[in-house]
């Protein structure tokens, strides 16, 4: 897919990138590239400083790549001629997460889109929850990877069923579930298992984080530059009460809606299929960061329910509304 | 809370996501109530919040304070059914160790003072 010239290792990138795609990631379908495939390759070609023209793509996706704004998303100039008519349409081009702060504004860009795609009253449960759980793994982006990523969704028909398919994925080539948790101390040692702590409701490297910061530890500002305790004083580098909603959530939606689910993070990807089953694959590369992409087939969507809410949940529900 | 001051927060956004920004709402809307302010939220922008923002900015206020606290001071206007069970959901979650019938029960009393109140501001003439 792509040629790095000034690399050494050129081939052996090349293939190790290519089969975490196809393999780990099964971002190609008849040919047809979605979503997961450019939003890793984005992320892995910005981290890795490749260029839009050290691409080695056949002319048909060059000019995709360039409709989805590959090249502004590897910060090049946009070179795409034409208005793009059927952004928010059908798919909506790169979305850069740069910071902490265009976090909202990205993900509004993908939910308007996703709200266009699906408009039928018999879908608003599924937006809702899509919409809720996107924004909860943009603010993952910079809550915990601490690096640039982008985001992406897109609606096709399937080649063979011709219905409806949507995808929405999202890379970054940050710390990754096993690098973030041993930062904060937890004794997990591969990615298979960093990947099966982060998925449970609850847990979020951030509570273990503030678990460590003892109540009576002496603080310092975000923006201290020296420790002159180095031993005692702790930069408390955040006061967000996080509580790790966002890759539970997003299991539960693709259960809910019976959707399938590739999430990677180093050497491992965790898929899960339609009809619930789970297992782990091995990544030919390992993957810094976390690459996801969740796709639904929206016939089978449809028949999909939700479970009612507790008791507990439908009092505060009457409480906020009164 | 009729002779105390409204301090109205509104969200330009139509996407609440990132907990930081939440946060900071949260700063702003518990400085106002020490100020002995009555905070209005108006949520009529708001089509979608991720369950990072409104634990952040909605929950957390619960965990901290209380239901009664939080229903005394904040008054939420025009927020779409989807956004408020959202918003719901995460206090549920912060609330996780009490039992369903307990904060039903809680919630219920809340309620029937709140009426109760209201029933009473009504027949002085208040609006």
């Amino acid at each position: 897919m792509y040629a790095t010239n000034n690399c050494p290792n050129k081939t052996t990138m090349k293939k190790d990138l290519l089969s975490f795609l196809s393999n780990s990631f099964t971002s190609q379908i008849n040919g047809f590239i979605v979503p997961g495939y450019w939003t890793a390759l984005a992320a892995y070609c910005r981290e890795k400083n490749i260029s839009f023209e050290q691409l080695d793509i056949s002319d048909n996706r060059k000019s995709y790549a360039v409709a989805i704004a590959l090249e502004k998303a590897l910060g090049q100039t946009d070179n795409y001629p034409y208005e793009r008519k059927n952004s928010g349409a059908n798919y909506r081009e790169l979305v850069l997460l740069n910071s902490v702060d265009d976090t909202d504004k990205a993900t509004s860009t993908i939910n308007n889109c996703i709200r266009h795609l699906f408009s039928t009253i018999e879908l608003t449960s599924f937006v809702q929850d899509l919409c809720d759980v996107v924004g909860d793994l943009h603010d993952n982006v910079w809550s915990h990877g601490k690096s640039t990523g982008f985001s992406m969704a897109q609606k096709w028909p399937d080649y063979d069923t011709k219905q409806d398919c949507f995808e929405f994925a999202l890379a970054d080539c940050g710390l990754g579930f096993l690098r973030e948790l041993k930062r904060v101390g937890l004794d997990i040692q591969d990615d298979k298992s960093a990947i099966e702590w982060c998925i449970i409701k609850g847990n979020s490297s951030k509570i273990k984080k503030q678990n460590k910061n003892t109540e009576w530890s002496q603080r310092l500002p975000i923006d201290a530059t020296g420790n002159p305790m180095p031993d005692v004083g702790q930069i408390i580098e955040s006061e967000n009460q996080h509580q790790g909603f966002g890759l539970a959530k997003l299991l539960n939606l693709v259960n809910t809606y019976q959707g399938q689910l590739w999430l990677a993070s180093g050497e491992n990807t965790l898929v899960v299929e339609p009809n619930g089953n789970k297992f782990f694959k091995t990544n030919i590369l390992k993957w810094q960061g976390v690459a996801l992409a969740c796709r639904f087939n929206i016939e089978t969507v449809k028949n999909c329910h939700k479970n009612n809410n507790d008791e507990a949940t439908n009092a505060i529900l009457e409480l906020l509304n009164f | 809370m009729n002779n105390q001051t409204l301090a109205a927060f509104h969200f330009d956004e139509s996407d609440l996501a990132a907990r930081t920004s939440a946060r900071y709402r949260r700063i702003e809307v518990e400085q106002a109530i020490a100020s002995n302010k009555t905070v209005v939220i108006d949520l009529a922008n708001v089509l979608s919040v991720s369950e990072s923002y409104a634990d952040e900015l909605f929950a957390v206020l619960v965990k901290k304070y209380g239901l009664e606290w939080f229903s005394s001071n904040i008054k939420l206007q025009h927020a779409s059914k989807p956004v408020l069970l959202s918003i719901a959901t995460t206090i549920r979650n912060r609330l996780e160790n009490q039992d369903a019938n307990n904060i039903k029960a809680s919630i219920d009393k809340i309620m029937a003072t709140k009426k109760s109140e209201h029933h009473k501001s009504s027949h002085y003439g208040y609006v």
